[in-house]
C-alpha cells in the first residue's frame, strides 16, 4: 500500500499519529477558544480552563478572532 | 537566500504561506509549499504534479485522507477529527516550520550543485520532494506517487546542469 515492506510496529505510523495529534489539538484549541469567544467568555477564564497563562491565550488569539470579525472586547463573565 | 528566488518561487512562498494560514496553521510546513506548487499550474512544476493527478485538489484531499488516517491507527474517531475540521484562519505571518526549512535547504543545495543561478519552483519542488520522512512522502505514497520518479520528471525540465 505504501510503496515498500513495512513491520507492522513501523516506527513512521507512530510518529506520524503524534504529527497528526499535535494538528488536531492545536485545530481543536481553535475552535473550542473560539467558541468560548462567542459565548461570552473573558480570555482570563479560557486561560483557566485551558490551564494556560491570559497572556498566552489571548497572544495566540485575539487577532485570530478579530481577524475573523469575532467580538473580543467584552469583559463581562457568563 | 531569497533574492536569488524568481518571480514566481517568490509567489510560492506566498502562496505556501495563505494556504497555512487559511488551514489555521501558526506555521509554514513542506505540505504547504507543495500546495501552493500545484497551484502554479503554468510552471513546469505545477505541470510535473499535475501529470502525476496531484492537482491542489487532489494533493489538499490527499493531505486530509493522510491525517485522518494517522489518526485512526490509534484510535481517534473520525467523529473527534470532524469537530476541529473548520479552525479560524491564522492571522499575521506563519513562521517557517522544520518541514519547510529543511525543504529550502535542499533546494539551496540543489541550486549550489547545479550551478543555477536563479531558483525556480521546479527547484522548490525538487527540494520539497527530497524529504525522507514526514507529512509529504508519507501522503505521495498513500496515493501511489513515487516522489523520486517526480522528481526525474522535475530534472529533466531543468535540462542540463551547467
Amino acid at each position: 500500500m505504501r510503496g515498500e515492506e513495512r513491520e507492522p510496529e513501523d516506527p513512521r505510523d507512530g510518529l506520524a499519529a503524534v504529527v497528526a495529534l499535535r494538528e488536531l489539538a492545536a485545530r481543536l484549541e481553535a475552535t473550542e477558544v473560539e467558541r468560548a469567544v462567542r459565548a461570552g467568555w473573558t480570555w482570563e477564564r479560557i486561560a483557566e480552563a485551558l490551564g494556560v497563562t491570559r497572556q498566552a491565550v489571548h497572544k495566540k488569539y485575539a487577532k485570530r478572532l478579530a481577524a475573523a470579525g469575532v467580538e473580543t472586547g467584552r469583559r463581562r463573565d457568563v | 537566500m531569497f533574492e536569488r528566488f524568481d518571480e514566481t518561487s517568490g509567489t510560492v512562498v506566498e502562496e505556501a504561506r495563505a494556504e497555512a494560514r487559511r488551514l489555521g496553521a501558526t506555521r509554514l510546513e513542506a505540505e504547504h509549499l507543495l500546495l501552493a506548487l500545484a497551484r502554479q499550474t503554468a510552471t513546469e512544476a505545477g505541470r510535473v504534479l499535475a501529470e502525476a493527478g496531484l492537482d491542489h485538489d487532489r494533493l489538499r484531499d490527499a493531505l486530509d485522507a493522510e491525517r485522518l488516517r494517522s489518526l485512526e491507527a490509534i484510535g481517534v474517531t473520525p467523529g473527534a477529527v470532524a469537530i476541529a475540521e473548520r479552525p479560524l484562519p491564522a492571522a499575521g505571518t506563519p513562521r517557517w516550520g522544520a518541514s519547510a526549512k529543511r525543504a529550502i535547504q535542499r533546494t539551496m543545495e540543489i541550486v549550489k550543485a547545479r550551478g543555477d543561478r536563479r531558483i525556480l519552483p521546479t527547484h522548490l519542488l525538487l527540494g520539497t520532494l527530497g524529504a525522507r520522512e514526514g507529512t509529504v512522502p508519507r501522503t505521495l505514497a498513500a496515493v501511489g506517487v513515487d516522489p523520486r520518479a517526480l522528481a526525474e520528471r522535475a530534472e529533466a525540465a531543468l535540462g542540463e546542469p551547467r
